[in-house]
């Protein structure tokens, strides 16, 4: 796995704070951050569920809209499986 | 052995001996499912084998989202009263490394689209959505008729327009 480095200033005080919590975690400062800022963001991301389609698959989404919707042949078949699994 | 689907339960459920080979995915289980799911953010779903019901074989987590088409015209938007388009999103799924190859990915995927299709019953929503992590992902969804949201992305949408056929 590729590592990389975030830098960052912070007011000293905040910093101290940081450092107490951690040390009540029983975690190094840069595990306890890693894990906290990982743990926002990816609340962050998960909340921002707004996905845009490029222009081209803008048009072929309309016209899908169209036609009810038709698994292929492989999805059929794993819906299918999946259902056979709640209906027991 | 019966396979069947739950949704998660950190009670219940053995998320600390799930292992999938994605450190990411494993965290997202271990630290994350159960508070998102308290918070209402997102949903997991677990394959578990009855005869072992702790033991997590998979998993794939089920949110609300919404879709933004490019460049409508008039005519266009009047075909989509509900704009931003109404979406799920899954946005993670996951096998045990120790079930892997055995089709638990297709069949998470299948329950995917079928809670999707029930959803659909009960409230406005016309296109899943899902998070691919890498390239074999994206060709994994592909084969199911998935399609690309843009040419690069890792992400993919499948329209669930109109009734059943």
């Amino acid at each position: 796995m590729t590592t990389a480095r975030l830098d960052l200033r912070l007011e000293a005080h905040d910093k101290d704070r940081i450092t107490r919590a951690a040390a009540l975690r029983g975690l190094p400062v840069s595990s306890f951050v890693r894990d906290a800022v990982l743990r926002e963001a990816d609340a962050i991301i998960a909340a921002d569920a707004v996905v845009t389609l490029s222009q081209a698959e803008s048009r072929r989404f309309l016209d899908a809209l169209d036609a009810p919707f038709r698994p292929n042949a492989r999805l059929k078949k794993a819906m299918d499986a999946a259902a056979r699994l709640t209906q027991r | 052995m019966a396979l069947t689907f739950v949704v998660f339960d950190g009670r219940q459920h053995d998320r600390d001996g799930f292992t999938c080979g994605v450190a990411a995915l494993d965290d997202y289980l271990r630290r994350r499912a159960g508070q998102h799911q308290r918070d209402g953010i997102a949903t997991t779903h677990v394959l578990i084998d009855d005869a072992e019901p702790a033991r997590i074989l998979g998993y794939c987590s089920l949110s609300a989202a919404q879709l933004y088409l490019q460049e409508l015209r008039e005519t266009d938007r009047k075909r989509l009263p509900a704009w931003p388009v109404p979406a799920i999103r899954m946005g993670r799924l996951a096998v045990s490394v120790a079930e892997q190859g055995r089709g638990y990915g297709q069949l998470l995927l299948g329950h995917a689209v079928n809670l999707a299709l029930s959803v659909r019953q009960t409230m406005g929503m016309r296109v899943l959505i899902v998070d691919a992590k890498d390239a074999r992902a994206v060709a994994f969804y592909e084969a199911f008729g998935f399609r690309r949201t843009a040419s690069a992305a890792l992400t993919l949408y499948l329209p669930l327009s109109g009734a059943r056929a």
